[in-house]
Order: C-alpha cells, then sequence, then structure tokens
C-alpha cells in the first residue's frame, strides 16, 4: 500500500505555454526541469479550442469534452438574452468532471488556480480557485488562505497579480511564480492529496504584453529600454516557471505521474477587428446615443458602448434595430439577434441572417495591403463548430481566423481594423507532456486533442471515466500501446446539479474592469 | 477599540508590506494616504480574517470598509465572540 503522504498525480497547468517557444528554450539549455521531464515523457502539442481561450481551454481539459459537451465558451455568457456580461462559473460547467471522476475513485484533491473553478466545490481535499470577482471565499476549506499566511506562504489570486498596463509587471511576475510555488509546496507538505494540480499564469500575461520587446520580427518591435530586460522578458518567465515546477518535483517520487499542459498557445499578435463596427458598416447592426457612461446595471454590457473619449463618442448598440452582433470580446461569435430568444430580438429568418453574416464576414479581408486575403477561413455555424448538449449556449456562427495574429473585438466606433492592445495574441495550438513509468519518452508528430489529456492520465491512473465524452487515451503515450488495465469507462447516471447560486444578471462592473485590465475584454 | 485598532494597524503593514511603523497609520483616510485599491483591499481583509478569526461577508467588501479604522474595528468587533473581545 502506498504511504498517505505520496503524490499519485501532479499536473502543472501553463496557461498559454507552447512548444513553440520552449523547445528552443530548452535547445538553449535554458529551461533544464522543463528538458528533464521531456526526456523521460510523452509529449506533443495540443490542438484547443476555437477560440484559443482560457474559459473554454481549460473547461475542456477538465471535461474531456468540446465546448459544446460543457457550454463554457467564454468568462462570459455568449447567449445571454439580455446582451448583458453574466459570468459563468464552475457550477456553469454542463457536466460532470474529472475532479467528479477521481473523487468517485476515492482521491484526495489539491485544487489550485484553475481557471473557471470558482466557486469551490464540495470536493474531497483541498481548493483555491480563480475568482473573477471580488470576493474573499475562494478556496475550501475556508481557513486555507489563514493556513498559508501563517506559514508565510501566503496565497495571491490572479486578480492581485496580473498585468495592470505598468511594464514593470516582468519582475511581479516572476516573484508571484515564486510566492505561488511557496503556496503550492507548502499546501503539498501540510495538506497531502492524492492528486494536486496548479496553473500557472504569468507566461500567459508576459507573451500577451511583452512579445514586441522579444521578438524582432514583430511588425511592433520596440527595443526594450537600457537595463529592463524586456527583450528577454518571455525567457525570463519561462525559467522562472521551470524552476517552479522544479520545485513542485522535488515532492514527487518517480512514481507519480507527472502532466504539464496548457489551455492555448501564444503568437504574435497584430490586429484587433472590431468586428460589431463592420457589422453596422454593412448594416446589420445599429447604434444610437448612449447614456453618457452611466453605468446600467440592469442593461448590456459595457463593450456594446463606445467610451467617452472615443471617436464615435457614446454610442451605444441599439438593439431593437440589430440584426447581427457579436456578443463577447474574444468570442471570435457572431449572434443573430433572434425574436424570442434575446430580449429585443427582432429577426425571424435565422437561417437568412447567418447567411447574409456569412457573406459580410467573409468578405472582410486583413488590413495588410493589397491581396493580404481573407480574415477568416472559415465562418462556421455554432451547430458544426460545436456538436453536443450544450451548442444552444453557444455563438450562432463561431469565425476562424486565417492569421492567429489577429483577435476580434466588440466594441463599436472608430475605425474597423486597429493594431491589437496586446502584442501577443493566443494560438489554437497549445502543449502537453505526461510522464510516468507506463508512459514511453517520445514527441509524437501529431498534435493531440486537449480533451485527450485527462483520459490519458486517467489511464495511466488505472482510473475510470464516463463513456460519451469526447476525449480518449493517447494509446501512443503507453509503452504497450494500449491503455493500462483498470482504467474503464463506465455509463453516468445523472449530472450532478449546479451547486453555486446563480450568478448575477447585473454585469459586475469589477470583474470587467479587471478583465479588461488583464485584455480579456 | 483602541486595541482592536493597533492590531489592525498591525496588520495591515504586514500583509501590505508598507515598511512604516503601524503607529504612523492614521484612523481616517487610509484609502488615499496609503494608496490602497480594490486589489490590496482583499487581500487586507483575508489577513483581518485570519487574525480576528471572524467572516467579512462578500457583500461588505469595499473600499469603505477600510478607509475608516474606527469603522473596520467597530466591524471586527461586531463579530467577534465577547470572549475574544474581553482578552
Amino acid at each position: 500500500m502506498s504511504s498517505p503522504t505520496r503524490v499519485k498525480a501532479l499536473i502543472i497547468g501553463i496557461d498559454g505555454g507552447s512548444f513553440d517557444l520552449i523547445d528552443p528554450l530548452i535547445s538553449a539549455g535554458q529551461l533544464p526541469v522543463l528538458a528533464g521531464l521531456l526526456r523521460r515523457g510523452i509529449s506533443a502539442k495540443t490542438t484547443c479550442t476555437w477560440p484559443a481561450h482560457t474559459a473554454p481551454g481549460w473547461s475542456s481539459f477538465v471535461t474531456a469534452c468540446h465546448p459544446g459537451g460543457h457550454g463554457i465558451y467564454q468568462f462570459f455568457d455568449t447567449q445571454d438574452r439580455d446582451y448583458g456580461a453574466v459570468i459563468r462559473q464552475s457550477g456553469d460547467l454542463g457536466r460532470s468532471n474529472a475532479w467528479d471522476w477521481l473523487a468517485r475513485s476515492g482521491y484526495s484533491l489539491g485544487l489550485i488556480n484553475i481557471p473557471m473553478s470558482h466557486p469551490p466545490r464540495d470536493l474531497p481535499g483541498y481548493q483555491i480557485t480563480w475568482p473573477l470577482e471580488q470576493t474573499l471565499r475562494y478556496c475550501r476549506p475556508a481557513s486555507l488562505l489563514t493556513e498559508l499566511t501563517k506559514a508565510d506562504a501566503h496565497f495571491q489570486p490572479d486578480l492581485a497579480t496580473m498585468f495592470r498596463g505598468d511594464l514593470g509587471y516582468l519582475e511581479e511576475a516572476e516573484a508571484g511564480v515564486v510566492a505561488r510555488t511557496r503556496s503550492v509546496t507548502t499546501l503539498m507538505r501540510q495538506r497531502p492529496a492524492d492528486l494536486v494540480m496548479a496553473v500557472f499564469t504569468e507566461v500567459d500575461r508576459v507573451c500577451h504584453h511583452y512579445w514586441h520587446f522579444c521578438d524582432d520580427a514583430h511588425p511592433r518591435h520596440e527595443a526594450a529600454p537600457p537595463g529592463s530586460g524586456w527583450q528577454a522578458a518571455i525567457t525570463r518567465i519561462y525559467q522562472a516557471v521551470d524552476a517552479a515546477i522544479g520545485e513542485l518535483l522535488a515532492l514527487v517520487d518517480d512514481d507519480t505521474t507527472v502532466v504539464v499542459v496548457s489551455d492555448h498557445g501564444l503568437g504574435v499578435g497584430r490586429h484587433e477587428l472590431a468586428i460589431n463596427t463592420v457589422l453596422e458598416a454593412a448594416g446589420l447592426l445599429a447604434t444610437r446615443p448612449g447614456p453618457d457612461g452611466r453605468s446600467e446595471p440592469a442593461g448590456q454590457a459595457s463593450w456594446f458602448r463606445g467610451a467617452s473619449d472615443d471617436a464615435a463618442g457614446t454610442r451605444e448598440v441599439d438593439f431593437s434595430r440589430t440584426a447581427v452582433y457579436s456578443p463577447v470580446p474574444g468570442s471570435f461569435g457572431l449572434n443573430v439577434n433572434l425574436a424570442g430568444r434575446q430580449r429585443d430580438g427582432i429577426v425571424t429568418d435565422r437561417d437568412g441572417l447567418l447567411a447574409e453574416a456569412t457573406s459580410v464576414v467573409s468578405a472582410i479581408t486583413l488590413p495588410d495591403g493589397p491581396g493580404s486575403g481573407p480574415a477568416f477561413r472559415a465562418v462556421v455555424p455554432r451547430e458544426v463548430a460545436y456538436p453536443g448538449p450544450h451548442v444552444g449556449s453557444a455563438p450562432d456562427l463561431l469565425l476562424i481566423p486565417n492569421d492567429e495574429g489577429i483577435v476580434v473585438g466588440a466594441g463599436i466606433g472608430g475605425d474597423a481594423w486597429r493594431p491589437s492592445w496586446q502584442t501577443g495574441l493566443h494560438r489554437y495550438a497549445g502543449l502537453w507532456l505526461q510522464a510516468s513509468p507506463r508512459c514511453k519518452p517520445a514527441r509524437l508528430s501529431e498534435p493531440v486533442s486537449i480533451v485527450d489529456v485527462i483520459p490519458t492520465l486517467l489511464a495511466d491512473l488505472g482510473v475510470g471515466w464516463p463513456a460519451g465524452v469526447h476525449g480518449e487515451p493517447v494509446l501512443d503515450a503507453f509503452d504497450a500501446g494500449s491503455v493500462p488495465a483498470g482504467a474503464e469507462q463506465y455509463l453516468e447516471q445523472d449530472q450532478p446539479a449546479p451547486d453555486h447560486e446563480p450568478a448575477s444578471r447585473a454585469e459586475d462592473e469589477y470583474t470587467a474592469r479587471m478583465l479588461r485590465e488583464m485584455g480579456y475584454i | 477599540m483602541n486595541a482592536t485598532k493597533s492590531r489592525l494597524r498591525k496588520v495591515m503593514v504586514d500583509a501590505l508590506d508598507l515598511g512604516v511603523d503601524p503607529e504612523t497609520i492614521p484612523d481616517k483616510d487610509l484609502v488615499s494616504t496609503l494608496g490602497l485599491d480594490s486589489i490590496n483591499t482583499i487581500e487586507y481583509l483575508i489577513w483581518v480574517e485570519g487574525e480576528f478569526n471572524i467572516e467579512i461577508a462578500d457583500e461588505d467588501l469595499s473600499i469603505d470598509l477600510i478607509d475608516d479604522l474606527d469603522k473596520l474595528a467597530s466591524y471586527v468587533e461586531d463579530r467577534q465572540p465577547a470572549s475574544a473581545q474581553a482578552s
């Protein structure tokens, strides 16, 4: 029988982690810990989600289902009938997930800083969630934060450590990785759990905001100020995470299954497309004078209003005259303003408007001069993009970019194309590696779907998971080329009911401001 | 009340790593004086919860709560058991 303190599985999440960045750093000898893990584990690039985004990415990871199977498409509800900014929470996941399946098999869990995990759920072990709201109640048991504080390992949530426009953030990010590692290692020592997962989000933030300093080929490349070190920001933050992983590995043994996984990758960011502006020019969306910046708690989300310092003044979307709109920035989605579904819906011919919107969007070209080609390589109906029981909460159309260096915003007014605020943007390809005595060391040439990561881990651990999830074990991961004995799929009966209070329908201005500062909206 | 306020000052210095003598922290206008915001307010109140073994409800979270040390001390004392206040 194994020691009660032995960690059976350690999952390390690197939000925005990418082999495109890691591999060259390893070749240069700058990430020794990850290099060692890769030498003894199976690894592959991953296909993540469209859009490549934190919310659907981690939700797909934890449920082993594509977004149509869990219903999380963005931080916000993309089909809110009132056009509001309604935050998605852990209880909005439309199905059971890995934590339920592991708990069912008797696992205790230590879950730390996993996006979309707030509020904490009733699970064995402990949790520090990833709140997108102003709250002190983001851990379970409630005493956890105090315990950490008394152990000189205080945990700071992402909202307290994020990028807030000051490029001095790099040092804070490095310090944040160190502090978070101290929290995690303290918990691993003081509260042994069978499975521990911790997510580091600093790589994502640094890649978003320092890419142009690190990449001479970036169209907006800027020399880093002397002595700032920003030209090596991406290297530095990966080195910080590499050292953190080393500290975590020191607390497990060779029998522990170790997984490193990301929710999406990162690459060059170039342009933002204000898609609602394009729709307005095409006569599919209408605006009206706005409320002079006044907050309307029960009204539509703030991104549907033109900023007061914008060329459009204080205009807002007039949904009583709008046929098609993008519901949430970064969702790469369009909704038909459907009568009977949306509060002010006016469209009765959904198919006709979908066809018209598809035609308009397909004609948009990249802003790189003559011959630069279409902005989107596909405009996909949600029934095709997101098959599953939760397709109804998806945007009606998904826009898949030709060039992942663009982001689709939802703002109104101004030019349709503008430089992206973030100089690094998300990529569809993420990363995965799994090291255990049962896995063979190799880099797979073909990508693995993010929904396959959990089934592969559970197969390794001999833990079952429900039949019907989209993911399946990566058989090439294992020495024998087959799933280790013991991991059997089972029929799941009733899905667990959400165990949280419904989110407020009023826009949380605090949350919106925080997400805006993080660059999510 | 004064004992509670002294503890609150000490916790504030520790939680926010202010590097000042706790006794130099004023009773009023802490937000502008110390540059507090909604982020470090959360940090501070987590420490206050631990120090006084109380629970601060999310609906009570506000900058106002820590802008005035008398107000916060009163809030804390209202939520402490009588035995703790007497000690």
